[in-house]
């Protein structure tokens, strides 16, 4: 009998519980969910521009879009860019978090600098954009002022014609809105380890750098893959410092894959189904890195118990 | 201490929150009137932007009317509005002051009939698109008189079955607008027929170049720079990008163009500046260029505003229009009617105002002193002297040069395909690669950007 008493009652308690987390769901499955399976069902029709009819091509667009050359262009381009951007990043960022854990107390105004390290992350891309834009216009932005004033060039370079230059601005102004964040971040990595740890190690004769590549740095793996991990996952969604800063150009040196797919689908003759597909390659392309990587991660940490 | 701040934050939040529920349909909304007379069933001022105010029992009804600039917004204010006082209804101006941002919006508002706008305004360079899609009415089915109108204006905005889907209030040939003292400084002359012989084809206007680069010592250029000339070459094409037989077409007369603009830069003989960027402006207001190429609307809305320059001295007076090298048009706004639009007679009573209206359109010639798409119009105007043109008869001379256009060029996806253009011949001038290799890539991003498009 008091068994099925405390059934019914786990059941209510359940109830409730589902009810609360309900709404979560339901407005994800709606708006998150949904366009995303609607998304890949898009990339298997060729719907495009003012038609409301389509029909299906089975895997036609994902074979199709392998001869787009522009499609692997922005590909590559994103990962360069990324690539550009990510390593200074998590470098800078690193230093910057060592530094300030292990000088603790010691720096005057530590709160302020943080602030000041993470403020480029609140401003909004258009306004960086704009920003960027007017200091490397050429000829009378001021880089080139400054730049022909001080000799070091002879007549104003235009910055936004060279493919290499340009992608160097674009990694630059990402790696200089994130590097604050990714330092917060590995901040609060750091702290988490046990300064006896430390202290042990210096009794054992260990200088600094020992410390950092002995003891912080792997007891920071977990904090390094989610950094790198959502770092990827948004890097590879670059969209909006290219697009305001020179559309891609020149050349197309700076079309990152998000670019491409909202061109595709919102521009030009709107063909729904390339972006589509774009899309559905992006996601499991970022879905493989990530699957691997935790894999390896997983591995490394049985290995070491 | 701590009570008060987490009190005050949590107001400023609710602000923000009640802030930004009342924006709901387009980004930006103003409406043009006081709020008394749009009352209907609902008070508050969010319901004016709502296109479902058609009930007979409100006071006025509303034609909504989309746009991406405040020309239209002024123009309503300004003549519409005054002469119409009791009319009974109201137009609701909504700008989307992006024309990317714009068409994207306009396609998906008439495409899921959902907010969509009663009226819309479509520049040249994607009116074509609109036009061929069956959203937009047939304004032969009412009953305009059609027998004013400048020719080519309606031969863009009717589709493949004769219906005029569209009504432009304006005709825009262009010429070369150019500064009298900087040509009599440099070529000798400065009234406009011997000015003309300096400009009269692309090898004298080469040479004219050199020659004023060289006699200023490289201050000042002819023109700002080769994005100048992109309506001229793309505009008067004997085809457009893309044929019947949905084929891509590199009309020959953009070789010229190319050739040309790689010959301006390679010898520095312009200043290399976009057109409507920041540097491109400068030459108005100031002594370092000799002219632009700019259409009839050129002069009252973009050099009367830019002839001053930061100390209050203008360049008004100083200025004159020629043909130039050739015969080109430039831009244009057509205005459009939502075919299912429930206040139809309304919405074609605007545009039948806007665009045919004879007392209207004599107005705004003698305000702005504009090119209409209303022969009737432009010819009682024709003895009208320009003061910022040095007293030129412009209305005349522009008005022939309309009848002069063929525009036979304009397609859909010009304002995409135009885009690639530039790119490429920005890239062949400035010496990054060859001609056959910019040919190629434009190939390439129009086989992009159109993937059914036949390329050899």
């Amino acid at each position: 009998m008091s068994e099925l008493t405390d059934k019914t009652r786990l059941k209510k308690r359940d109830w409730y519980g589902y009810l609360f987390i309900a709404p979560f769901f339901i407005v994800y499955t709606i708006f998150h969910l949904m366009p995303i399976l609607n998304t890949i069902f898009l990339s298997f029709t060729d719907l495009w521009g003012f038609n409301t009819e389509y029909t299906f091509v089975g895997f036609k667009n994902y074979i199709d879009i392998l001869h787009n050359e522009l499609f692997f262009k922005a590909f590559i381009n994103t990962l360069i860019v990324w690539g550009m951007n990510y390593l200074p990043q998590i470098g800078l960022a690193l230093f910057l978090a060592a530094l300030f854990v292990s000088n603790h107390d010691k720096i005057r105004g530590e709160g302020m600098f943080k602030v000041l390290f993470y403020m480029p992350n609140i401003i909004t891309a258009a306004s960086i954009a704009i920003l960027f834009i007017s200091l490397f216009a050429s000829p009378n932005g001021s880089i080139n002022l400054l730049l022909v004033d001080l000799g070091i060039l002879k007549e104003p370079f235009n910055f936004y014609r060279d493919v290499t230059v340009t992608r160097i601005i674009v990694a630059f102004i990402g790696f200089w809105m994130w590097y604050g964040k990714t330092m917060i971040i590995l901040l609060a990595g750091m702290k988490g380890i046990n300064p006896n740890l430390y202290e042990a190690a210096e009794i054992d004769g260990a200088n600094n750098r020992k410390k950092f590549t002995k003891i912080t740095l792997p007891l920071l793996k977990p904090i390094l893959l989610f950094v790198f991990i959502t770092n990827f996952a948004g890097g590879m969604r670059m969209f909006d410092i290219p697009f305001l800063l020179t559309d891609g150009g020149p050349n197309y040196a700076v079309e990152t894959i998000s670019m491409f797919i909202y061109k595709q689908a919102f521009t030009g003759s709107q063909n729904f189904y390339l972006a589509s597909t774009a899309s559905v390659y992006l996601l499991m392309f970022v879905s493989l890195v990530t699957f691997v990587l935790f894999k390896l991660f997983d591995d490394k940490e049985k290995e070491g118990k | 201490m701590r009570k008060i701040l987490s009190l005050l934050i949590v107001l400023v939040l609710m602000m923000g929150v009640i802030g930004c529920s009342s924006n709901n349909s387009a980004s930006e909304t103003k409406t043009g009137t006081d709020t008394e007379s749009n009352a209907g069933t609902d008070t508050e001022k969010d319901a004016e932007t709502e296109t479902d105010v058609t009930e007979a029992s409100a006071e006025k009804e509303i034609v909504n009317f989309w746009t991406f600039n405040t020309d239209f917004e002024a123009l309503i204010d300004d003549y519409w509005r005054p002469a119409n006082q009791d009319a009974n209804f109201d137009i609701v101006v909504t700008v989307i002051p992006d024309q990317v941002t714009y068409m994207t919006k306009l396609q998906q508002a008439l495409q899921t009939g959902a907010d969509a706008p009663d009226l819309f305004a479509m520049d040249l360079s994607y009116v074509k698109k609109f036009v061929n899609t069956p959203f937009l009415a047939d304004l032969t089915q009412y009953d305009l008189d059609l027998s004013e109108v400048v020719d080519y204006t309606m031969a863009i905005s009717s589709d493949s079955e004769g219906a005029v889907k569209g009504l432009s209030n304006q005709s825009t040939p262009g010429g070369f607008y150019y500064r009298r003292s900087i040509a009599e400084k440099y070529l000798g002359v400065s009234e406009p027929e011997d000015v003309q012989a300096f400009v009269k084809d692309w090898d004298t206007f080469i040479e004219t170049a050199r020659m004023i680069t060289e006699k200023s010592n490289g201050e000042i250029s002819i023109v700002s720079g080769v994005t100048d000339f992109i309506n001229v070459f793309l505009n008067t094409r004997d085809e457009g990008w893309i044929n019947e037989s949905n084929e891509f077409v590199f009309d020959d007369l953009l070789n010229t163009y190319f050739d040309l603009s790689k010959t301006l830069i390679s010898e520095n003989l312009t200043e290399n500046h976009n057109q409507w960027s920041e540097g491109w402006y400068y030459g108005m207001s100031h002594d370092t260029t000799l002219g632009y190429f700019l259409p009839a609307w050129g002069h009252p809305y973009v050099l009367t505003q830019n002839c001053e320059d930061e100390n209050g001295n203008s360049t008004s007076g100083d200025w004159a229009v020629i043909q130039g090298p050739r015969p080109y048009f430039h831009g244009g706004t057509w205005l459009g009617m939502y075919s299912d639009s429930a206040v139809s007679e309304e919405a074609v009573s605007v545009i039948e105002f806007f665009t045919l209206n004879e007392e209207h359109l004599s107005e705004l010639i003698v305000d702005k002193n504009d090119l209409t798409a209303h022969k009737g119009a432009n010819e009682k105007f024709y003895d009208v002297k320009s003061e910022f043109l040095g007293g030129q008869y412009i209305l005349k001379v522009f008005d022939k040069m309309s009848e002069d256009i063929n525009p036979t060029a304009i397609g859909a996806y010009d304002r995409d395909i135009k885009g690639l253009f530039v790119e490429q011949l920005t890239a062949y001038a400035n010496g990054e690669k060859t001609k056959e290799e910019a040919i190629a890539d434009l190939k390439k991003g129009v086989k992009n950007v159109i993937p059914n498009v036949i390329i050899d």
